[in-house]
């Protein structure tokens, strides 16, 4: 057979018509055919991707289809010849050749080259998905048997799509493959195994647990060995696989239900892993020895050796059963008293009261006050123990308690705005814009370089030396290669970074730039700016932009502003966002100034700085935003740029949309920094959207960067904001809200009452529940929107995370420890009916606070919703103790 | 295209072990190499057991982590390099570096640490296998237990192999990180310091959840640290916070916690009566030390004639003093400062931040090989050997000739300048970029020419 009646035959007739034709020849005959049917599967495996996804609107739809589906037919065939003639190498280069697990069966079998005996080996090193083939190959005893990692997990798959469709319908099926149950089956409890493949994954979303329950049964019967299998899954959890995949060894050894006497076998196993960092493995591990000690075979020296990682774990309930279950040690060996006391002395600094409560009780107890090695110890620690446990420390100690913290200091008055901080970048020639825009796209995550950029391009986009063409050159590739083969249309406002480069061809190649984006959003604003300035660099005609800020945060000095209008007459974007940038102070004298500034933008820079209305003046945006600016509040319901839905929820996430999202903000936050309520109520909803973090939504927590400037206001909706981001799970948000909040008690912003009441109304409010988002998703936002317009909450307020914050604000100093009892005693006001079932430690920071400062609750509202909290309950009784302390303290 | 490696051979005599004979523990480390003086690079008993175990242990966790795994990597995730250890003097150092490169830890065990039979200069990579971490895990303060490194026959281990051989391919951006981090903590200052009990508290309190690359900072709050989300004057970088959930375990034993930035990376050194632990984190999980370029400077300017001198006053010292040595070879202190930096890049010293100086160890690897495949140094040479470097000295100005565009590097009050993307992004924090040093090393070979 020769390459073209090979050809022929592929696109014409069927595989096994082509291995039929095929069959007989020699190894040295084949090999001549498989560079033509490489290419012919090449071939046919692109023309089946370029007609793969087809735009369903072209009238040819069918059509194209159907050649995607010929093509499909043709490529099968051509592997059919490939897999017939190729080398290892050959094969390896097209690798969809494998994939037919029947047709690549076949023609190996049929054709048994030399190098087949090795081929699975390769196959599976390359990547789990070949694992069928290799299967079925090994099975039939044509290859070696793999020994790669691939190898072993391909086991796990059965039954649903893993990457590939496993030909084993049950796990059972293996435990009759005496090499499997010798060797893979044990790898597998070394391999962690990946984000598809694990016995947890497969497990988990399967029917009955197949994995679990089919070792479980094996082991009964005696198919395995039931000490081999206890071993494997403690070494498996000795190796600290991240938990998810942890937690599935330690059902498993659970479900094996070990006797005392193999537990005891295993104590050293279980003593390590005391040690591990999965927690859920230490409690685990406490269970066992627990169940050791109950049977008196655990030696109390043993375990005092290695209880000290548990004893300070996180976890208050593993904390507290290692405490416990050291205590009993030390009650069975007395002469193991100061090892006890010491180890329970290491824990006085545990996050939990609780902890704290009962190390205390342990110290006090067993703990020498003459061994001063351990006086010394328990005095160190001391200073981590809650304020209401520590007075008992200290009696212990024969120390007097500490006074109270100081008073708070007065409240620091708010800066002032506008005040440059530092010089801002502004371009001196045209390497220095050149510069600035190469910086600009390239780091794509100040607003203020991007003002810098297009005040560059703006003045100096009129020079062209002899050599312009070489200077923005370096420029112009890359900004070609950022946009691609196939840019998508420019000034559409969703990727900014693209209109940059847009921006920087523009003005190499004087090219006309393409229409703005029609939609009335703030990202179409920003756009539209760069777009204007694309407009002017492309025509070399320069220009003052008037907009550029002179200060941090946006804000433009009113006498550059009348300067700079005074020598150019700016395009209709730039004159709007000069407006709403005009600063606070100067104004007079920049009214003054502006007296000569002609046309209608003379008139309306005016009317911004404080002078009369004008005749002229009309509803356009021009007018609505010397309004605004002139009035320096309330934006959005004259100027209705803000009307965009910002980011409440997202489909998908990489690198460069949070990069995009998160520019965007930061320069949305610019265009009127003289009122940011607007932006805060977008960020406060969409903080609350995602308040669990069901999307990656990484940007959000920009809304909440402006709160950290002193001369922004905490006002309704910035309150609303903070609060609810204390209350978020990111840790960024969260953490960045309490930052805010240090901020603001520090130079005076915040009120506690007035934050306060933010908690109330979030912790009064109704829920709209999570389906509302899913709406949302599917293009159907109305529901969303309406609920946050309504302001109902997404999910419920955890106030474990409120507590959490505001336990770190108050440490930053008493003034702030004062703030954060006042503010939480206020937003108990708004405690619901029943209370949210995390109260408790945001009542016992509360508590912790009272007795820190020496001040109890006195909010009578708060206090009367306490007094509704009844019940044996921890935080019912947190509740009746900050009534009764109240009168005494 | 396959990333460059090295590569490199262990071969270790015997599997490190932990072995318990009476009331002694015997911690055996296996050396892949022999030391200078003696049969041991260090042996002696440990004062404090099950703390150094910890220790050690994290160590090696240092060594078999990917802080960060890049999407193609998710399923091949590679064990790497073994734990170097360096002995002389007083003390014994263990470092290690993360396979991502981003993370170097090192362990000090100072005099106390050891009552010490033996001390004797060298380094060499330590094997620390599946078995010696089971075995350190088991370590208790009731023992005890006698460390050494090397030893001078083949010893068998309970029941398993005899002889421990791994040849594995080191990337060049690992080697290459190994030594530039040390460049990096020669330009850090302390910034924060807590004590053990604060330092313990402000650990826990760090987030579980992965905060990937978002920005966040370490900052004081009243006595203790706290983790802040905008940065404030003071407070030390913190990106990939996960990277430092290791030393949360670890300052259970600790006296004290310091915080060293270059207002990049950041350092965290936790304190023990007689030992030091510090974890040395890259700016971002996904930036390793391999391409901040710090060195690239020294290594442009190569064969200094102050090099051989200096290295020859190394002597296994623990703490190498640069006005000492600056006086002992009449040369300005700045010389001696460069000369250690590219010591640095051959692997020849690292740095303790502790001690605010160099110390003399040799890592145990062709570092000729660093130095001459550092993919913008080669650029540069092959732009020089290209003739693409045109001097502007009236100008003030060079062209660089890359592919179809030249760039233009000019010498201004921040530092060279250029126009490519590159420098766009990084401005000169992350080192010179190719063009820059192209233009450099025309220059030094314009003069001498």
């Amino acid at each position: 057979m020769t390459p073209a009646e090979l050809e022929a035959l592929v696109a014409e007739a069927s595989a096994k018509d082509v291995l039929d034709a095929m069959r007989g020849l020699s190894e040295k005959e084949r090999r001549a055919l498989a560079p033509a049917a490489l290419r012919l599967a090449k071939h046919y495996w692109s023309a089946h991707l370029q007609r793969y996804v087809i735009d369903v609107s072209r009238p040819d739809v069918e059509d194209l289809r159907a050649q995607a589906h010929a093509a499909h037919e043709r490529h099968g065939v051509a592997c059919a010849a490939l897999l017939a003639s190729g080398s290892p190498s050959e094969l390896a280069r097209h690798d969809q050749v494998f994939w037919e697990t029947d047709q690549a069966s076949a023609a190996l079998t049929e054709r048994r080259p030399p190098w087949l005996i090795g081929l699975a080996e390769t196959l599976m090193a390359k990547s789990v998905r070949h694992w069928p083939l290799c299967y079925r190959l090994v099975m039939a005893g044509l290859c070696r048997r793999p020994t790669s990692e691939n190898w072993c997990l391909g086991f796990l798959a059965h039954g649903r799509w893993v990457g590939f469709h496993s030909p084993v319908k049950s796990p059972d099926q293996h435990f009759s493959d005496p090499v499997f149950v010798e060797r893979e089956l044990w790898r597998l409890f070394e391999i962690e195994g990946t984000s598809v493949l694990s016995f947890t994954n497969l497990d988990r979303f399967s029917k009955g647990r197949p994995w679990a329950t089919a070792l479980l049964a094996c082991a009964a019967e005696g198919k395995i060995p039931r000490a081999r299998l206890l071993d494997a899954t403690l070494d498996a959890l000795q190796r600290d696989f991240v938990q998810y995949r942890a937690a599935w060894f330690a059902h498993l050894h659970r479900d094996l239900e070990p006797s005392v006497a193999e537990r005891v076998e295993r104590l050293d196993r279980y003593l390590v892993l005391l040690a591990s960092r999965i927690p859920p493995t230490v409690s685990f591990a406490l269970d066992a020895l627990a169940a050791v000690e109950r049977a008196g075979e655990l030696p109390p020296e043993v375990l005092l050796a290695h209880i000290a990682p548990a004893v300070q774990a996180r976890a208050k309930k593993t904390a507290l059963a290692a405490l416990a279950l050291a205590e009993r040690a030390a009650a069975r060996e007395p002469r193991l008293s100061r090892q006890t006391a010491t180890v329970a002395a290491e824990t006085l600094g545990h996050d939990a009261a609780d902890v704290q409560a009962h190390a205390i009780a342990v110290v006090t107890r067993l703990g020498d006050r003459n061994d001063r090695a351990f006086v010394e110890l328990v005095r160190d620690r001391a200073r981590g123990t809650a304020a209401t446990l520590r007075p008992r420390l200290l009696d212990w100690l024969g120390e007097p308690s500490a006074p109270a913290r100081a008073e708070p200091t007065p409240a620091a008055a708010p800066a002032s705005t506008g005040a440059p901080e530092a010089p801002l970048r502004r371009a001196r020639s045209l390497d220095d814009a050149i510069d600035l825009l190469a910086g600009a796209i390239e780091r794509f995550d100040a607003a203020d370089e991007m003002e810098g950029a297009l005040d560059g391009v703006a003045r100096f986009c009129g020079e062209r030396p002899p050599d312009f063409a070489l200077h923005l050159k370096p420029l112009t590739k890359r900004a070609g290669t950022i946009l691609g083969a196939k840019p998508p249309p420019a000034f559409g406002g969703y990727d900014l970074r693209g209109d940059l480069c847009t921006l920087a061809l523009a003005w190499s190649s004087n090219q006309p730039v393409g229409a703005a984006g029609s939609e009335r959003f703030m990202r179409t604003f920003l756009a539209g700016r760069i777009r204007e300035v694309a407009v002017r660099a492309a025509a070399a005609r320069p220009t003052t932009l008037l907009a550029t800020p002179t200060h941090q945060d946006g804000w433009i000095d009113p006498e550059v502003l009348a300067r700079r209008a005074l020598a150019a007459v700016p395009d209709p974007l730039d004159a709007v966002q000069s407006l709403l940038r005009i600063a606070r102070e100067g104004r007079p004298r920049g009214l003054a100034l502006a007296s000569d500034v002609p046309g209608e933008y003379g008139a309306a820079l005016r009317f911004a700085l404080g002078g009369p209305r004008a005749a002229e003046a009309t509803e356009s945006d021009l007018w609505l935003a010397a309004e605004a600016a002139r009035l320096s509040d309330r934006l959005a319901s004259r100027f209705d740029l803000l009307r965009h839905d910002m980011m409440l929820n997202v489909a998908w996430d990489n690198a460069k949309r949070r990069r995009n999202e998160t520019l965007t903000m930061r320069w949305v936050v610019t265009v009127f920094p003289a009122d940011l309520e607007n932006y805060f109520r977008v960020g406060g909803s969409a903080i609350i959207c995602n308040l669990e973090w069901s999307q990656a939504l990484w940007w959000n927590c920009v809304y909440l960067e402006p709160l950290l400037r002193p001369d922004v206001a905490l006002e309704r909706n910035a309150r609303r904001l903070l609060a609810a981001a204390l209350a978020s799970k990111p840790p960024a948000e969260g953490g960045l809200a309490t930052d805010v909040l240090i901020q603001a008690i520090d130079d005076g912003r915040a009120k506690a009452d007035e934050l306060g009441d933010s908690f109330v109304a979030l912790l009064r409010a109704d829920l709209a529940g999570a389906a509302v988002l899913g709406h949302a998703m599917i293009g159907q936002g109305g529901d969303l929107l309406q609920a946050l317009r309504a302001d109902k909450l997404i999910y419920p307020i955890k106030c474990a995370r409120w507590a959490k914050r505001l336990q770190d604000a108050a440490r930053a100093s008493p003034r702030h420890a004062a703030f954060v009892r006042d503010l939480i005693e206020r937003a108990l006001r708004g405690l619901p009916t029943p209370v949210p079932a995390d109260l408790g430690p945001l009542l016992a920071l509360l508590r912790e606070l009272c007795v820190e400062t020496s001040t109890p609750m006195r909010d009578p509202e708060a206090r009367a919703k306490l007094a509704m909290l009844d019940g044996a309950g921890a935080t019912a009784r947190l509740a009746r103790a900050l009534l009764d302390d109240a009168p005494a303290a | 295209m396959a990333a460059v490696a090295l590569e490199y051979r262990y071969a270790y005599p015997f599997a490190s072990s932990v072995e318990r004979a009476g009331d002694t523990t015997a911690l055996r480390l296996a050396a892949d190499r022999k030391p200078e003086r003696g049969v041991w690079f260090v042996r002696g008993l440990l004062r404090s057991p099950r703390r150094a175990a910890e220790l050690l242990l994290a160590v090696g966790e240092v060594a078999r982590t990917r802080f960060f795994v890049p999407a193609s990597m998710l399923e091949r995730i590679l064990r790497l390099a073994d734990p170097v250890v360096t002995s002389g003097h007083d003390r014994v150092r263990f470092e290690s570096f993360s396979a991502c490169c981003g993370v170097y830890a090192r362990l000090d065990l100072l005099a106390g640490a050891l009552d010490a039979e033996h001390v004797g200069p060298g380094t060499t990579n330590v094997d620390m296998g599946t078995a010696m971490r089971g075995a350190l895990a088991h370590v208790t303060d009731d023992e005890r237990v006698v460390l050494s490194v090397g030893a001078s026959q083949v010893e068998i281990e309970r029941g398993a192999e005899i002889a421990v051989e791994r040849k594995v391919a080191l990337p060049l951006r690992w080697l290459k990180g190994f030594v530039e981090v040390q460049a990096t903590q020669a330009g850090m200052k302390a910034a924060l310091e807590a004590d053990g009990v604060e330092a313990r508290r402000f650990l826990r309190a760090l987030p579980r959840q992965k905060t990937g690359s978002q920005a966040a900072w370490v900052e004081q709050s009243g006595r203790g640290l706290r983790l802040a989300f905008r940065k404030t004057a003071g407070a030390v970088p913190l990106v990939g916070i996960e990277r430092v959930r290791l030393l949360e375990p670890l300052a259970r034993h600790a006296s004290r916690l310091r915080l060293y930035t270059d207002g990049a990376a950041s350092a965290w050194e936790l304190s023990f009566p007689d030992a030091r632990f510090v974890l040395v984190i890259s700016p971002e999980p996904s930036r390793g030390f391999s391409g901040e370029g710090r060195v690239l400077g020294a290594l442009a300017s190569g064969g200094d004639a102050a090099l051989p001198r200096v290295r020859a006053t190394l002597a296994w010292q623990p703490r190498l003093d640069e006005e000492a040595i600056a006086a002992e070879l009449s040369l300005a202190p700045s010389a001696i400062s460069a000369a250690l930096g590219a010591l640095g890049t051959r692997g020849l010293v690292g740095f303790d931040l502790a001690e605010g100086a160099y110390f003399h160890r040799a890592l145990p690897f062709d570092l000729e090989l660093v130095e001459s495949l550092h993919p913008r140094l080669v650029a540069a040479r092959k732009l020089v050997a290209l003739g693409a470097v045109e001097l502007g000295r009236s100008t003030g100005e060079a062209r660089v000739t890359s592919g179809d565009v030249v760039h233009r590097v000019r010498l201004t009050d921040d530092g060279a300048v250029c126009t490519c993307a590159w420098y766009a992004k990084h401005r000169n924090e992350r080192g010179p970029c190719k063009h820059v040093l192209a233009v450099s090393l025309a220059s030094d070979s314009d003069d001498a020419g």
